[in-house]
């Protein structure tokens, strides 16, 4: 350029001079929204924990407690139909091995040859073993109950 | 294997039959609440029992048939007053059914079909945690005696180091010697299975008569 010779501008102090350098120190400023932030933060999570999650945990837990409580409220009903069905059940099984081994000689019903099954003094309540009790169905069902708890929860 | 011989008491099979409550599932566990409110005691009954006799079936027969019965009168008060609210609270509850049965997916029926049963058989549906709560019951038939256990008998402690068996006993457990490979043992090996043939093939073995070991 021709107002600048040897192609540059020299750099110079302003017009006036520089002004006084401030040495005395300072404090930084800080933004004054900042407490405001954190405190605005832990209010909205307590509010949202106490007002929004914790009854939408207790209803959850009250659903499932429900769905339970329907099948406890139930369970006497399923309970003395299915005594009585295994009565039922255990009356055919004692008159079907009655019948089928009346021609052997020293069987006793519910015995195997004269000796007892179990050892029970007190004369409580055994229940038959699973095999037993499926003496009149086929192996078929026999498996499927044996097995259930593969299929079932 | 059974175990049940004659000398067991069974109940006779006219004793076992009962006016059933012919329902399927989803009914009844669509009404379990109201219908436990209105069977209450004689749930509590039957579960007494069960528990006190050590969940022997044949002794607690005349309480399961109360609570049979209580049922029936229930749904005959459902059928009569309350069919329609009833019907569509259990459409909603079948329909929306999964491996949870949840009663909370159908408030909006749920609601007249309470009211109903309120304004007609006069109970209110019970308070959230009623059935999971212990409740006690009060009863007027006397506990069921728990039958006593008797101790085996003591058997008097012998020195058995002193104890010895005359030479040349033979051991029961003993029928001869596989690897014996002389003439003697051989011979007696054969004699042994010859005798037992029987005894080795399991199919038509019967074990002879005897007194029994109780």
């Amino acid at each position: 350029m021709d107002s600048h010779p040897g192609g540059f501008k020299q750099e110079m102090p302003p017009k006036g001079g520089f002004k006084p350098i401030d040495f005395v120190r300072k404090q930084i400023k800080r933004p004054w929204r900042g407490h405001l932030l954190i405190a605005g933060t832990y209010l909205w999570t307590y509010a949202g924990i106490t007002l929004w999650i914790t009854p939408q945990r207790q209803r959850y837990y009250y659903q499932k407690q429900e769905a339970q409580e329907v099948r406890i409220a139930a369970w006497p009903f399923v309970l003395a139909e299915r005594n009585r069905l295994y009565l039922k059940h255990l009356i055919k099984l004692r008159d079907a091995e009655s019948e089928l081994m009346k021609d052997v000689p020293d069987w006793k019903v519910g015995h195997w040859f004269s000796t007892p099954i179990f050892h029970n003094p007190r004369g409580l309540w055994i229940d038959p073993l699973l095999y037993g009790f499926y003496a009149l169905n086929s192996k078929k069902d026999y498996k499927y109950r044996r097995f259930f708890h593969h299929y079932f929860v | 294997v059974m175990v049940l011989g004659n000398d067991v008491w069974l109940p006779a099979a006219s004793e076992l039959e009962v006016p059933e409550l012919n329902i399927t599932t989803m009914p009844l566990l669509a009404a379990a609440h109201q219908l436990g409110r209105f069977c209450d005691n004689q749930c509590k009954e039957f579960m007494l029992c069960h528990q006190e006799t050590l969940k022997d079936p044949r002794k607690c027969l005349a309480e399961g048939k109360a609570v049979t019965e209580c049922g029936l009168e229930f749904f005959r008060q459902i059928k009569r007053h309350c069919a329609l609210p009833f019907e569509r609270y259990l459409n909603c509850f079948e329909k929306r059914s999964t491996s949870y049965n949840r009663p909370a997916y159908c408030r909006r029926e749920q609601g007249p079909f309470d009211d109903c049963v309120r304004q007609h058989l006069g109970q209110e549906r019970p308070p959230p945690g009623y059935f999971s709560k212990i409740r006690l019951h009060d009863s007027q038939r006397p506990r069921p005696p728990v039958p006593p256990a008797p101790m085996p008998q003591r058997i008097e402690e012998r020195d058995l180091d002193s104890v010895t068996e005359p030479p040349g006993t033979p051991d029961p457990l003993f029928a001869f010697n596989s690897r014996d490979t002389s003439e003697e043992g051989q011979r007696r090996a054969r004699e042994w299975l010859r005798l037992n043939k029987e005894r080795t093939t399991s199919r038509n073995f019967v074990p002879p008569a005897g007194d029994s070991s109780e």
